[in-house]
């Protein structure tokens, strides 16, 4: 019974602090960006997704573009899967 | 600090003869004193020799001191050194007495042996860079990119590869130093005006999921795009005395390993030699320009901050260790994109 207040407890407070259902067991970083990483190269002006470190050093979904997208940015979410989502002007990539 | 400069060169005008009367110096100059593969701000003497000769094999008067008049000296291989006209002395080097020579090979230039991170490409491209031997049941390959070895999938197995590049003078038959063997076919995607059935799924599914108000409820996309992991091409040497298990400012490679977010890496290529970095992202999923609007997407990619520019693909990226991690191939201008080595091992079937 304790234990199963626990998890109601952990999951209100995770609802409550706005992060995703999912927090009580939460998939890897390298997880979720594989799940969206799709989706988010289908906005415009996005070329790169990948796994790094935020300003705080947290680990984060970082969002590449090749240039100034505000659209874009706008519409990406903040976090996936409790996850913090930062985007970054990358330039054109190209072979070398 | 020109005054230290100024006092360096006046040791070496006075110990320059006495330096170059020693078995193997063929030039002397002024340069930052390298340690462990890594310039440091510190001026010394540099001799360079023909090949580096263990210390004590060598009589005492043909030995390099370790100090002149106080300060360092420091010995380099150069090998061979080439006669180039039209290069003018560019201050830092005393000027030779018979022939205008350089006495630090560009990595442009013709190599034999040819180590890695110097130019090479196949015959129809400008040129990229050789990154490292690797071996396939007991043979020696050269490793670097499809698109600098077998001008992105246009190539036929046995075509020739030049070292240096053709864009760096390399020509048939005399630059010939490989044979395309094997390459990892790229996929690429249509140019910006392609897929538009894809696209326009994606913005529909997309507006359905600013509707839901969540990215998270999206089900999967069917945009169909096939990802490469690697830009790998390996070329079997004409002969295996004409290439060499060496990097260029680096040195031998100590095995290999796997990247992980946040290591120092550096690498030693065609335009921008030696260049260190950092992983500063991994899993990296990446759309790459190819010219004329070719895109190919790759994923399981390491990004590190800017390390390269146009011609260091193929570049072998090394870690502290000088182990092997990464095939360096694209690049922005604040960004330079590699394969995972143990992609490139498996999908070419090769080990070191």
């Amino acid at each position: 019974m304790t234990r199963r207040a626990g998890a109601l407890l952990m999951l209100s407070i995770g609802v409550a602090a706005g992060c995703h259902e999912e927090v009580a067991v939460q998939s890897s970083i390298r997880d979720v960006k594989a799940r969206y990483a799709e989706q988010l190269l289908a906005q415009p002006g996005v070329i790169t997704v990948g796994v790094g470190r935020d300003a705080d050093g947290n680990p984060a979904i970082i969002v590449g573009m090749d240039g100034p997208h505000p659209e874009t940015a706008k519409a990406l979410p903040q976090s996936l899967e409790g996850y913090p989502v930062v985007t970054r002007i990358v330039g054109s990539v190209k072979a070398q | 600090m020109p005054h230290q400069l100024e006092a360096v060169r006046q040791v070496l005008k006075g110990s320059r003869e006495h330096l170059l009367g020693r078995a193997n110096v063929v030039a002397t100059g002024v340069g930052y004193k390298v340690t462990a593969g890594q310039k440091t701000p510190t001026l010394c003497i540099t001799c360079s020799v023909t090949e580096k000769v263990r210390v004590a094999a060598l009589a005492a008067r043909d030995r390099v001191p370790a100090l002149v008049d106080g300060l360092p000296t420091d010995v380099i291989q150069t090998g061979r050194i080439r006669i180039h006209p039209q290069l003018t002395s560019d201050g830092l080097q005393p000027a030779p007495r018979r022939a205008r020579v350089h006495i630090q090979q560009s990595p442009t230039e013709r190599f034999r042996p040819a180590p890695g991170g110097v130019s090479i490409g196949h015959r129809d491209i400008t040129a990229g860079t050789l990154g490292c031997l690797v071996k396939k049941k007991g043979k020696v390959f050269i490793l670097s990119n499809n698109h600098v070895l077998a001008n992105s999938n246009e190539a036929k197995i046995g075509d020739p590869i030049l070292q240096p590049g053709p864009h760096d003078g390399g020509r048939l038959p005399e630059d010939h130093i490989a044979n395309l063997e094997a390459f990892v076919t790229i996929s690429f995607v249509g140019g910006p005006s392609g897929c538009p059935i894809a696209r326009g799924t994606a913005r529909v599914f997309n507006a359905l999921a600013r509707a839901a108000g969540s990215y998270a409820r999206l089900g999967a996309i069917s945009e169909q795009v096939t990802e490469n992991l690697v830009d790998a091409a390996l070329a079997r040497p004409l002969d295996e005395r004409d290439v060499s298990d060496q990097i260029l400012g680096i040195g031998s490679i100590e095995g290999w390993a796997t990247a992980a977010l946040g290591i120092a890496v550096k690498k030693s290529g065609r335009t921008t030699g030696l260049s260190t970095g950092e992983i500063q992202q991994i899993d990296v999923t990446v759309n790459v320009q190819y010219g004329a609007g070719r895109i190919a997407r790759f994923t399981d990619q390491l990004l590190a901050g800017p390390m390269s520019q146009g011609g260091d693909s193929g570049s072998a990226v090394l870690d502290r260790d000088n182990r092997l991690v990464g095939l360096l191939f694209a690049g922005s201008e604040n960004s330079t994109i590699i394969n995972r080595i143990e992609n490139v091992f498996s999908a070419l079937g090769v080990g070191l």
